[in-house]
């Protein structure tokens, strides 16, 4: 059956739509969901389709069903908390070991800790004077302050007050202020450290990494790392999040998928690709394009990694590319591209050029 | 497991009782205590049953007498939902005026007979077939009177996200 010229109302009457929708029949499911994946140019009219069918066999409202769901996450978060705190616990963090408890709780939550991840390493080189005096995490924070170090080998892992967690490298240490304040929540980092952030666009939340401030803005998962000693390196998989240093307000904002260097001798920001991009929604299921115009398979790749495209020669859009891009990285599947239209891409700050010579058109 | 169920609790829910934050409350109790005791629970064949007869143990628990009679109703496969028309329940849900305004508005636009194949298709949920039944005319006439509807519908609220 011809859906492509359905509109959001074909969709929404369609019994057999109607029935994937709400999950009832499995054919129907299967049907529906291979046709998405194969008609990703319809994405749009599908999901205005969707929106259409919630509101009429009432629905929560999605920015609802989203509060409601943050509530979940912090109430399990907090379970969690009370069960594996132990005996060495210091102001409004539990010191969670990794193995064992905590790997049972990240299976089961799946998806609860993706939320904001921020992981964070500066260089200690550059952070004091004196050989032998290290600057206090907590020096960046006013008022009273806890601080855990990470004396061990392996990762720690500690959990917020409010549900967020931090989980430090070996040597790394964070501080927090006792209570997070109302109206921001603030950490102080030397070292190398992950972080799962509970949402709160009331309440923002700063890494503060030396002269550097990582404000995290959005929801999502956020990955910052450093690797040499004279520069920081903060990366995000997805959400957004502003680098800025402390004195000057000079910075950047990055997005999924992005990545910012910075560089403490010259103050300088360099913005480019993550290195290893991830979509920002995962997939389970294949994507497999079949016929698509690579116009469309373009748009596809920017807004599942939240990248930008652009194509030199802009008559290779029409070139038709039929392939299976599940599970691989957005490098490889820009590659299957590329192979088709005799092409290479180049990375350009944080944008993707593609030049190539064109394909075969039938 | 909270993503795939949720949608589907709360439209039972709310169509039982049309109350938005008690629904809410109860699904919220449902999935912890599914975090909490996840070990202890039967292995289930058809999980969304199972959670809506959940659903349904603590609507018939907290809600008072009369309303508990609505919960009963819609168990037995009539629709009610607490003296509450499907329009209103359809302004009652969103949450701010000028919104439940523009849905009060776009409601208006329809016929009552659009609207009441409307309300059998998506509240009911019955099939075209049903309705035809019911209505005495033909499938076909119930799938163009929907989709009428819908193209409606979808004008007039077309400025507001959903």
């Amino acid at each position: 059956m011809d859906h492509s010229l359905y509109r959001p109302e074909d969709f929404a009457c369609d019994e057999s739509y109607l029935r994937y929708y709400f999950k009832l029949e499995a054919k129907d499911i299967a049907y529906w969901e291979h046709w998405i994946r194969t008609h990703p140019e319809k994405l749009d009219l599908v999901m205005s389709a969707d929106q259409l069918i919630g509101f009429l066999s009432l629905q929560l409202p999605e920015e609802e069903y989203q509060q409601e769901y943050d509530r979940f996450t912090r109430a399990i978060a907090k379970a969690a908390l009370l069960e594996n705190t132990h005996a060495a616990v210091s102001g409004s963090v539990a010191v969670l070991p990794l193995t064992g408890t905590m790997e049972r709780n990240r299976r089961r939550t799946g998806a609860w800790l993706v939320m904001i991840s921020v992981l964070l390493v500066a260089g200690s080189a550059w952070l004091f004077e004196s050989r032998h005096k290290t600057l206090p995490a907590s020096a960046a924070l006013a008022g009273n302050t806890v601080s855990r170090k990470n004396t061990g080998s392996t990762v720690l892992d500690l959990v917020m007050e409010e549900g967020s967690l931090a989980r430090l490298q070996p040597g790394a240490e964070l501080s927090w202020p006792v209570h997070f304040l109302p109206g921001k929540r603030e950490l102080s980092l030397n070292g190398a450290a992950s972080f799962a952030i509970v949402k709160n666009p009331h309440r923002p939340l700063f890494v503060y990494c030396n002269n550097l401030v990582v404000e995290v803005l959005g929801t999502g998962f956020t990955i910052i790392t450093g690797k040499h000693e004279n520069t920081v390196s903060v990366s995000v998989s997805s959400g957004k999040v502003q680098v800025y240093e402390k004195k000057t307000n000079a910075g950047v904002v990055l997005t999924p998928n992005q990545k910012v260097i910075y560089t403490v001798a010259g103050g300088r920001f360099e913005t480019m690709l993550a290195d290893h991009p991830q979509l920002l929604t995962p997939q389970s299921l294949p994507v497999v394009f079949n016929g698509a115009r690579v116009y469309d398979v373009t748009r596809w790749l920017e807004a599942g990694f939240g990248i930008d495209i652009d194509m030199e020669d802009e008559t290779l859009y029409n070139c038709i590319f039929s392939g299976n891009i599940s599970g691989t990285g957005f490098f490889d599947a820009l590659n299957q591209v590329c192979m088709l239209l005799h092409a290479r891409y180049e990375v350009k700050g944080a944008r993707v050029l593609i030049r190539g010579a064109g394909c075969d058109t039938r | 497991m909270y993503k795939a169920y949720y949608q589907f609790l709360f439209s039972y829910g709310f169509k039982a009782c049309a109350n938005r934050e008690m629904t809410k409350d109860w699904i919220h109790e449902i999935f912890l205590e599914l975090w909490n005791r996840h070990e202890q629970l039967p292995v289930v064949e058809h999980v969304g049953f199972y959670l809506r007869t959940w659903l349904k143990r603590k609507i018939l628990r907290d809600l008072p007498k009369e309303q508990a009679a609505a919960a009963k109703a819609m168990e037995a496969g009539q629709s009610f939902s607490a003296g509450h028309s499907y329009e209103d329940l359809l302004v009652q849900l969103q949450t701010s005026r000028g919104v439940k305004q523009q849905v009060e508005k776009a409601m208006e636009q329809l016929s009552s007979r659009q609207l009441e194949v409307v309300r059998m298709r998506f509240f009911d949920e019955m099939s075209y077939e049903q309705i035809a039944n019911a209505t005495r005319v033909s499938p076909r006439t119930v799938y163009n009177q929907a989709y009428e509807s819908l193209t409606t519908l979808r004008r007039h609220l077309a400025k507001i996200s959903l």
